[in-house]
């Protein structure tokens, strides 16, 4: 049937956002053709060309190994912190009192600041792994404990009833509620965690990380360089995002016995 | 001796659903609660069941394991039936919720999300799952709503045979169920 046939070019549709990214590209290199000025801006095949460059070298595959390992265990830290806290304050009403200024704190305290404070406590190395578990503590604990709350109560009622297990009451009743909830929670804490992970290492001057070439970059006006890794963090942090969220939502299906 | 309720009242905010109720369902009975919908009939379950607390008098002689149908079917919408009765029932085995499952004529359901079925046939794996929990007490809180003649009288044999000499409480508004599921004790809340 034709007339049931969805249109090809929505505003939603692949092609439409393809179309959209080439046209992006366009006025990016119309920008740098008006602008004139290599040092202030370069064009996306020059970035592509240094970034296929720098790909070559031991030092960038070091760099964005040094990088993606901190920045992933600070999230992962957070996650397991936020879901300990989340049950906790689910469970008991005097937790979610006692861990409430906390959240709020780190929530609305910028983070340059927290950079600067930890950085008369931690190394340059160490930064941004507690920057990004910073960052992302209140924002996976929100979720999760909204998650939590959701529980369907009828069904919670029917466990209490026929006596199930915990183990079973977490995986049938529990998770189905926390997915959601979790899933975009981690899809916003993951954007915010490599961002606030890459200021950490710019701002602490971390040598060997992705921070630390953006912050070299910019000291030598190596343009290409700052785009290029700009890129590549991009590129990491939408990989990451891609494959954690995917890979968590297998887990939870698998865990909840479907 | 059996369920013994004494004096019992339950109100929700201004408006009384039970006052003064005093009644005893004997072990091993089976015995329905009859009332016109809105007249407290699963109030009176769930205060049974220790679901809710009454406002006054007491409730005695409840058993400490319960199955029970529930008004609704309170099932995990992504599990295939089998595994909502392994999950639910800890003492369940694969094989047991095949057999139920298979005499209430779901074997076309296997394996397939609950959420997928339609009312009857979830209100059949309800209706497995409160057949193969333990307990001395079986409740049923309107088990037939959404069968159709012919599921009806299954259901009604299969519970029949499950029942095993459990104290049977029914929830129902309709004079029928009480002959399909031989019940000789009968509570009148309309009165």
């Amino acid at each position: 049937m034709a007339g049931n046939k969805a249109p090809v070019f929505t505003p939603q549709s692949r092609l439409a956002k393809l179309f959209a990214s080439l046209l992006a590209l366009l006025v990016w290199q119309l920008a740098v053709a008006l602008m004139g000025n290599p040092l202030l801006l370069v064009g996306p095949v020059q970035v592509l060309a240094r970034l296929v460059e720098l790909v070559r070298t031991r030092e960038f595959w070091m760099a964005c190994g040094f990088t993606f390992s901190r920045i992933t265990l600070g999230f992962l830290l957070a996650f397991c912190l936020a879901l300990m806290l989340a049950a906790l304050a689910a469970r008991f009403p005097l937790a979610e009192t006692l861990i409430h200024p906390y959240m709020a704190a780190v929530k609305t305290v910028p983070v340059a600041s927290f950079i600067v404070i930890a950085l008369l406590w931690l190394s340059g190395r160490r930064l941004s792994v507690f920057i990004s578990f910073l960052m992302v503590l209140p924002v996976l604990y929100a979720n999760f404990l909204a998650g939590i709350r959701s529980a369907d109560g009828q069904l919670l009622e029917m466990a209490r009833v026929f006596c199930m297990n915990g183990v079973n009451r977490i995986r049938c009743i529990y998770l189905p509620a926390l997915e959601p909830h979790c899933l975009s929670g981690c899809r916003s804490a993951l954007g915010l965690c490599w961002k606030a992970g890459v200021a950490a290492e710019v701002i602490g001057v971390c040598r060997g990380s992705v921070g630390g070439m953006l912050y070299d970059a910019k000291v030598y006006l190596e343009i290409s360089d700052l785009f290029a890794w700009t890129l590549v963090i991009v590129l990491m942090s939408v990989g990451f995002e891609w494959v954690f969220l995917r890979l968590l939502a297998w887990m939870m299906k698998k865990a909840e016995g479907c | 001796m059996g369920i013994v309720l004494q004096d019992v009242s339950k109100s929700y905010g201004e408006k009384r659903v039970l006052s003064h109720f005093s009644c005893t369902i004997p072990q091993g009975s089976s015995c329905a609660v009859m009332a016109p919908s809105g007249r407290g009939k699963t109030t009176l379950l769930r205060l049974i069941l220790n679901l809710e607390k009454p406002d006054g008098g007491n409730i005695t002689g409840v058993p400490p394991e319960k199955s029970v149908l529930f008004q609704e079917d309170r099932l995990f919408p992504r599990l295939s039936p089998e595994k909502n009765l392994t999950m639910a029932v800890p003492k369940c085995s694969r094989e047991q919720a095949m057999g139920v499952l298979r005499e209430l004529k779901l074997e076309d359901c296997l394996g397939i999300p609950v959420c997928r079925l339609s009312g009857g046939q979830a209100r059949r794996v309800a209706l497995a799952r409160a057949l193969l929990a333990p307990g001395e007490l079986l409740a049923l809180d309107e088990p037939f709503t959404g069968l159709d003649e012919e599921s009806r009288l299954k259901a009604a044999q299969v519970i029949r045979r499950y029942r095993h000499g459990r104290t049977l409480i029914l929830i129902t508004h309709r004079e029928e169920d009480l002959s399909l599921l031989e019940v000789t004790e009968r509570i009148d809340l309309g009165e």
